[in-house]
């Protein structure tokens, strides 16, 4: 019996970090987790982050305390242009925004696009990335109405314990800068 | 011995060759930029951000490397293969892969040489009557798409023949592109400030313009000015009718943009005309665009007097795809007007002629314009797709091209302006 707890146990843990370093789409078979937070990647000069900010808003509205809405900056976020930037949006305190200069979030999260998506579950594997919607399909174009949410899609199906329906599409919007001497290619 | 002198002119230009191959940003990439980019990335610019410096074009690096690549940037729709517009701005392909080579090389910086300006040089005439919107404009921030009409008064109190027009959006980030057209009944007043989506729209669509497009404006535009000794005619006592297209935003906005006229200074001699293919002048008609089809509209028009092409406004809505327009001669010979290969609603423009273009008498103008009301078509306003036809709605359809003439007199080809 202990012998049986021993090998669940252990089970549990190689399924678990096999789940941190695989994307989920790849094992379909582990329940997606719940979500906890939404990193955005975002840059106060970048058009399509300016467009999408409003869908920002709501979404952490919508979800506020129970899963939490961060904005990271790669170009950087001094305090002033923190201010500037909520006032102009008018951007409530429950979206947090993070000055990532140093690319620590950004290199961890592979972000390459602002604004980029990855939703986050409670044993922080990445459980959907990319674009918020399909509103944006070419730089400077965009529908004239959403049919996609995949953002939102992914949320609810993950809160009821499934897999979300897509769980990675390519993020539309302004490139982030890679640091000088880091060779990581930019698609 | 041939093959020598051969081996020594190709080692010897090789050399040469990756002497040239080191571009730095003051030597290169600034003044290219300074050159297509900065009239619109500067502080105060229509463009999102500055490229001002060294650092901040760093910063965007790559970005740039990719739209230029792309040749998103700088905006321009038509074919600069086909030909050449007064008004063009696009990069020459060895431009865009000094960019890439630069990027490549790990975007040096160079050596700042002497004092070099780069200014551009704008005229700086002042304008004979200065229009802006009667009130200002808030726009809603709830990120919608938003096309508004305004009505300008000119109180002009006779004829006036005007030498240039220019549309200076209030707000440059919001006014994404603009359409000035003119009435000379003062019976279309009461559009002023309605939605396009308002259905009393449809009660002013039936009176006939004085002018259907007087100006059509993308950011990026200056004004648009006439050969010397030739102006545009508005009547007495017009109004301006102004449709504008704002941009989704999340912020609070607010736009009053204004219309500059400057009259004409020298003895006006010969007037400048317009003609506006419609949807009339469609072949296969009706001009009517089923859910799910991608039809091909063609328009022919004689031309029945020998004309001089000023400029050409192409002009379609959403669905449209792509825009092709020429002019046959008698002789059988192909004139070249415009090819657009993928249409943008966004970014319609006046596309003024680098000479005026002679399309002698007997001439058809054809236009071939293709639409796509498939749902596989991202721009398709309706999903699932609904049937389209005629309207000034941008949800609407519509296909026109607008010329700028004059009537031909020999030498026009030659005018220098
Ligand atoms: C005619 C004015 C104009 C010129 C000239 C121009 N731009 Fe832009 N640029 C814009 C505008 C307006 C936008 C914002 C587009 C939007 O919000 O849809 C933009 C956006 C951009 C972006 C961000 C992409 C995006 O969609 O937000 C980059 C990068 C850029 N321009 C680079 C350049 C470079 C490099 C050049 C010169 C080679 C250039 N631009 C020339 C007007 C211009």
């Amino acid at each position: 019996m202990a012998r049986f707890r021993y090998i669940a146990l252990l089970l549990v843990v190689v399924i678990n970090s096999f789940a941190q370093h695989h994307h989920a789409s790849e094992d379909n078979n582990t329940p997606a987790g719940k979500p906890i937070a939404i990193i955005i990647f975002m840059a106060v000069d970048c058009p399509v982050t300016q467009k999408y900010m409003n869908t920002i808003k709501s979404i952490a509205l919508r979800y506020q305390g129970e899963i939490s809405v961060t904005g990271y900056f790669p170009a950087g976020l001094t305090r002033k242009t923190e201010k500037q930037f909520r006032r102009e949006y008018n951007i409530p305190d429950i979206i947090s925004l993070v000055d990532d200069k140093a690319h620590q979030a950004t290199e961890k999260f592979g972000a390459t696009i602002t604004p980029e998506v990855f939703l986050i579950s409670e044993s922080d594997k990445v459980l959907y990335s990319g674009a918020i919607d399909n509103w944006f399909f070419e730089l400077g174009r965009y529908r004239v109405e959403i049919t996609e949410n995949y953002l939102l899609d992914a949320i609810e199906a993950t809160k009821k314990g499934n897999m979300p329906p897509i769980t990675r599409t390519e993020a539309v919007g302004c490139f982030i800068q890679k640091l000088k001497g880091n060779s990581t290619h930019q698609h | 011995m041939q093959q020598h002198v051969l081996c020594f002119v190709l080692i010897f230009s090789h050399a040469w060759c990756i002497g040239q191959t080191k571009p730095t940003y003051y030597k290169d990439i600034q003044p290219l930029l300074a050159k297509n980019c900065i009239s619109c990335h500067k502080p105060g610019g229509i463009g999102p951000f500055s490229l001002q410096t060294y650092n901040e074009v760093a910063a965007k690096g790559n970005f740039i490397g990719h739209v230029t690549k792309t040749r998103y940037m700088p905006p321009w729709k038509a074919d600069p293969d086909l030909q050449i517009f007064r008004n063009q701005t696009t990069l020459a392909q060895a431009e865009i892969d000094l960019i890439q080579k630069w990027l490549a090389a790990g975007m040096p910086k160079g050596k700042k040489s002497k004092s070099k300006s780069f200014s551009t040089s704008e005229q700086n005439i002042k304008p004979d009557l200065t229009l802006p919107m009667v009130t200002s404009y808030q726009l809603t921030d709830q990120a919608k798409e938003d096309f508004r009409f305004f009505v300008i008064p000119t109180n002009l109190t006779a004829n006036t023949y005007i030498a240039a027009i220019e549309f200076v959006p209030g707000n440059r980030r919001q006014v994404h592109h603009s359409r000035v057209m003119v009435d000379s009944t003062q019976k279309i007043r009461g559009i002023d400030g309605m939605s396009e989506l308002d259905p009393r729209v449809k009660e002013f669509q039936v009176i006939p313009l004085a002018d259907e497009f007087l100006y059509g404006w993308v950011p990026g535009n200056t004004k648009i000015f006439f050969p010397p000794g030739t102006a545009k005619k508005i009547p007495q006592g017009a109004d301006l009718i102004l449709n504008i297209h704002y941009s989704p935003t999340s912020s609070i906005q607010k736009d009053q943009s204004v219309v500059n006229l400057y009259y004409a200074k020298t003895p006006v001699n010969r007037e400048v005309k317009t003609l506006t293919l419609k949807e009339s002048d469609i072949r296969n008609q009706p001009f009517f665009i089923e859910a799910e089809r991608k039809p091909t509209f063609y328009m022919d028009y004689p031309v029945r007097n020998d004309l001089s092409l000023i400029s050409i406004m192409p002009h379609m809505h959403f669905i449209g795809k792509s825009f092709l327009a020429y002019a046959i001669t008698p002789a059988g010979e192909k004139i070249q007007l415009i090819k657009i290969d993928n249409w943008d609603f966004n970014w319609q423009t006046t596309y003024q002629f680098k000479q005026l273009i002679k399309i002698p008498a007997g001439s058809r103008i054809r236009v071939e314009a293709k639409y796509d009301n498939t749902s596989e078509n991202p721009m398709n306003p309706n999903t699932p797709p609904k049937d389209i036809g005629y309207g000034w709605n941008s949800t609407d359809e519509m296909c026109n091209l607008v010329i700028y003439y004059l009537d031909y007199e020999p030498g026009d080809e030659l005018i220098d302006y």
